[in-house]
């Protein structure tokens, strides 16, 4: 087998420094921009494709599957409870740096939503199906983290 | 024995400078026109493809993943190809292949592009398509290697400046009928000429702008468009394709003239059963041309790629007016990327659909008249400066 006949040379390694020269404005969108001008005012939108039924949280323009265009009539208000629906303890960053203080990530099911949503999970003793609530920081400027997380 | 493929409906967004809609809601608004215009639904679609070019223009890595939901592949069998700038025409051939080989049946073909995330500017990223260590050093963006390449075309020919400048005001011109346009204007030729140099001989007029955008397809097989009873006259078969790529070293070619494009032109060309690549034949055969015009000399260098004039031949046809609409053989109608905007993979799309909407005879005031419609090429260029990618598609009553 020729596999076993080519070996691959294991030569020095020389590199150089690079980077990649960009940064970005990106826009939250249609949907993205009434989601995030509502966490202002602590509230989470969802919407509900009225063909399917699906609701999504995130708010979507369109519906994925039905493909409708998801328009104002769609969106309301959920109350923020959710269901933990899995979760994890992390120790290393993307960057391979060990965290400071390890961190609770969770995903989360929230009530009014067929989706589910990444956050922070801020309670000692995480179970899956446990009964959470969001937090909301006190400073909001229509970002991610107008919420903490959930708890 | 390969299945006959029609195109059947196009969708465009508004190209523009900066949209509020995130690169996958583009995608939605002309992948629901394109479903509308077709009468059907996504359920009746059964394969995708998405066309969008470099991941860094919207600063999403891998950008099909992204772009599935607004293109409509959630829960089918969907595919992203890729070839730089070729893409938009790469994608509705990528169509083509996957109904002419009994995949799929109705596929939904979407280009996107959103090139107002990237900062500070699209040249930017373009850095990094070239040799890391033996050229990016030396700060190279797209605008500079054209102007080289410019040059050299101008030069092997003796070609003035003033028959390269006016394709810019024919196509900014054509561009006023686009509804999609951002830039259509009417130019005077002194103004192309004395606009901004910016690597000599390239001058900010000779050049599209940047933009975002999206342009989708519904393309079916012969049986599928029976079955739905879709009119003839609101079909473009494709009736060739072919695509081509040249050294990776982009130095080591003589830029005056593309191969890529030639190579890529008669593989669609033989494919139509055309085998006569003579100018003149070919341009009594095309009714029309959306050749890639990135910069106003692209399009007549590639007119020449694409046969359609000989070496050096096309910018004196051009200034002659016989590449006008109504002039004796039309190329780009649709205002092209010079007048209507250049959301790289959206762009080459338009192209494509600028095909479909003239040879069905939807092109509303861009309509080329006093002629029957029968047969039309569109052509895209792209990678590092070495694919070439042609469609030719023909009227749906053309046998
Ligand atoms: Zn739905």
């Amino acid at each position: 087998m020729i596999l076993n006949k080519r070996n691959q040379h294991k030569l020095p390694t020389t590199s150089v420094k690079g980077d990649f020269p960009v940064t970005y404005h990106y826009t939250a969108g249609i949907a993205g921009e009434k989601f995030f001008l509502a966490l202002k005012d602590k509230k989470l939108l969802a919407n509900t494709c009225d063909s399917c039924k699906f609701s999504y949280l995130p708010p979507k323009m369109f519906c994925e599957d039905c493909f409708d265009e998801l328009d104002d009539g769609t969106y309301k208000e959920v109350d923020g409870t959710a269901e933990l629906f899995s979760y994890s303890e992390v120790f290393y960053d993307h960057r391979g740096d060990k965290l400071e203080k390890p961190l609770l990530l969770g995903l989360f099911k929230l009530n009014g939503s067929s989706t589910i949503f990444m956050h922070n999970l801020l309670v000692s003793e995480p179970k899956i199906g446990m009964k959470v609530k969001v937090v909301w920081s006190e400073h909001r400027v229509g970002s991610i983290f107008d919420l903490k997380g959930f708890e | 024995m390969t299945k006959k493929v029609g195109m059947v409906s196009v969708g465009l967004t508004q190209f523009q400078r900066r949209a509020k809609e995130t690169g996958k809601e583009l995608a939605y608004y002309s992948a629901k026109m394109a479903l509308d215009e077709a009468g059907i639904t996504r359920k009746d679609v059964d394969g995708v493809i998405i066309g969008s070019a470099p991941d860094a223009f919207d600063g999403v890595h891998q950008k099909h993943e992204y772009l599935t939901d607004g293109s409509g592949g959630f829960n089918l069998p969907t595919m992203r190809g890729y070839v730089g700038g070729g893409t938009g025409v790469f994608s509705p051939i990528q169509g083509w292949y996957s109904i002419a080989s009994g995949v799929n049946d109705v596929v939904l073909v979407t280009t996107e592009e959103k090139m107002s995330s990237v900062q500070p500017s699209s040249q930017a990223a373009f850095l990094t398509i070239f040799d890391n260590m033996i050229e990016r050093p030396l700060g190279p963006n797209l605008v500079w290697i054209f102007a080289l390449e410019m040059r050299r075309y101008m030069e092997k020919h003796g070609i003035p400046k003033e028959h390269i400048a006016s394709v810019s005001v024919k196509n900014k011109g054509n561009a006023i009928d686009h509804p999609s346009a951002m830039l259509g204007k009417k130019w005077t030729l002194d103004e192309v000429l004395n606009s901004e140099l910016l690597a000599d001989p390239v001058r900010l007029l000779d050049i599209s702008p940047v933009a975002d955008g999206a342009v989708s397809f519904v393309m079916m097989s012969e049986e599928k468009i029976k079955e739905f009873g879709i009119s003839k006259d609101d079909v473009a078969w494709v009736d060739g394709v072919g695509w081509n790529v040249d050294t990776t070293m982009w130095t080591n070619r003589d830029l005056y003239y593309p191969k890529y494009v030639e190579k890529a032109a008669k593989q669609a060309y033989n494919m139509a059963g055309m085998k006569d690549h003579s100018p003149e034949a070919l341009r009594k055969w095309l009714t029309f041309a959306e050749p890639y015009d990135p910069f106003n000399y692209k399009e007549l260098h590639h007119l020449e790629g694409l046969q359609l004039f000989g070496k050096g031949k096309a910018p004196k046809a051009a200034f002659e007016g016989v590449t006008a609409r109504d002039g004796d053989f039309p190329v780009t109608p649709s205002g092209g990327l010079l007048g209507v905007g250049n959301p790289i993979a959206a762009a080459a799309g338009m192209k494509s659909a600028e095909l479909y909407l003239q040879l069905t005879g939807k092109a509303g005031k861009r309509q080329i008249d006093g002629r029957d419609m029968e047969r039309g090429v569109a052509q895209a260029w792209g990678d590092l400066m070495q694919v070439g990618t042609v469609l030719v598609m023909k009227g749906g009553r053309i046998e």
